[in-house]
């Protein structure tokens, strides 16, 4: 396929279709570039693929840390059958918040593979959450009175709920993107 | 024998060399050299400014994750456009997946037309570019700007090596078509 006068004409003045990308485009590439994992840290960067998803972990690790503390400071432990009313609703209500997110993340997960790798990640990290959880709301059903025991079970709700909110963020992001073009 | 010796070295090559050590400031300066390159290559698939700077950043980054993948075997800026192009295609496929048509069996008509002397303006082309289809946009783009040829456009989109020469053709006589509307609408605009 030779040239001819289209194709010379735009390869002649390529720069002519050029355009700058926005005004702080820099400023905004070296505050990404600060979070640019470094090499050492690859194995991280594969648990977790962004420093958003790193920084959450962590503070979920410190939150069961805290857990574990209350736990075993506990003081005088009420024997009592089940959750209270109260913690019934809150947990009703992270319940309503975050079942289906995750019915619909795993809708998402099944788009492609790459997903299916972040879901497999995720599901994980669920499930340790979900384990926490039963943990305390056991503890919880012999201690009705323990505040310490309480805030950490609404906590882990909580943390629950923002875990899958990130998920379904990056998850499906796209999927939400291209719902509100149609 | 001696020049078979020498290995290619990129301009940039104490650059890339400190960039490999994770020295962000040869990483910005590498950024400073090859963004406004970068993002016009993203630009012209994407046509949206914010997701082309978002693709051109976030492909930067990955370059710099993988760079110890880079070899100097060819330049480093065609190392990274490759990516950007790459991840271009994959925001464009994630985004709007389109029904691709097999065109293979379109028979092309024998007149594909052509700009005569100066009748095609560079603002008529660059206003043309923006309203031919997506597809055709983007093999414009990857044969004419990028100065892939066919074979590597072919690998880029994924499909074959005649698909990639039929779809360019199609796309030349579709811009032309819309070059020449756009010429007719100012002449009657003057008369």
């Amino acid at each position: 396929m030779g040239l001819n006068n289209l194709e010379t004409k735009i390869r002649e003045n390529k720069a002519f279709f050029d355009k700058e990308p926005s005004a702080d485009h820099l400023e905004k590439f070296q505050a990404k570039l600060a979070l640019l994992e470094k090499p050492a840290n690859i194995h991280r960067g594969f648990l977790f693929t962004s420093n958003k998803a790193f920084a959450l972990a962590a503070s979920v690790t410190i939150f069961l840390l805290i857990a574990i503390f209350a736990l075993l400071e506990s003081p005088n432990v009420e024997a009592q059958a089940q959750l209270s009313e109260e913690l019934m609703h809150v947990k009703m209500y992270y319940s309503a918040q975050t079942d289906p997110k995750i019915e619909e993340i795993k809708n998402c997960a099944a788009e492609t593979v790459e997903n299916e790798m972040l879901f497999e990640t995720a599901e994980n990290r669920l499930y340790k959450l979900d384990n926490n959880t039963q943990i305390l709301e056991k503890k919880l059903e012999h201690a009705k009175g323990n505040k310490k025991l309480k805030n950490a079970y609404i906590q882990s709700l909580k943390a629950k709920s923002e875990v899958v909110d990130q998920i379904y963020t990056q998850l499906c992001e796209n999927k939400i993107k291209h719902i509100i073009t149609q | 024998m001696l020049f078979s010796k020498i290995k290619y070295r990129d301009v940039h090559h104490q650059l890339i060399a400190n960039c490999k050590k994770g020295d962000q400031k040869a990483q910005v300066e590498i950024y400073k050299h090859y963004y406004k390159a970068m993002y016009n290559s993203a630009l012209r698939i994407l046509k949206n400014q914010a997701d082309a700077e978002d693709v051109m950043q976030d492909s930067f980054l990955d370059a710099f994750t993988r760079i110890h993948l880079y070899r100097e075997e060819g330049s480093f800026g065609g190392w990274l456009k490759r990516i950007v192009i790459n991840n271009a295609m994959d925001f464009i496929r994630k985004h709007k997946p389109t029904n691709e048509i097999d065109e293979s069996h379109i028979l092309l008509s024998d007149e594909e037309g052509d700009c005569i002397e100066n009748d095609c303006r560079l603002e008529d082309i660059k206003e043309a570019m923006k309203m031919i289809k997506q597809e055709y946009r983007i093999i414009i783009s990857l044969y004419l700007f990028e100065g892939y040829d066919h074979e590597e456009i072919a690998s880029i989109q994924n499909i074959s090596y005649g698909l990639s020469r039929t779809r360019y053709s199609r796309a030349r006589q579709s811009l032309l078509k819309v070059i020449h509307q756009l010429q007719t609408e100012r002449e009657m605009r003057w008369a």
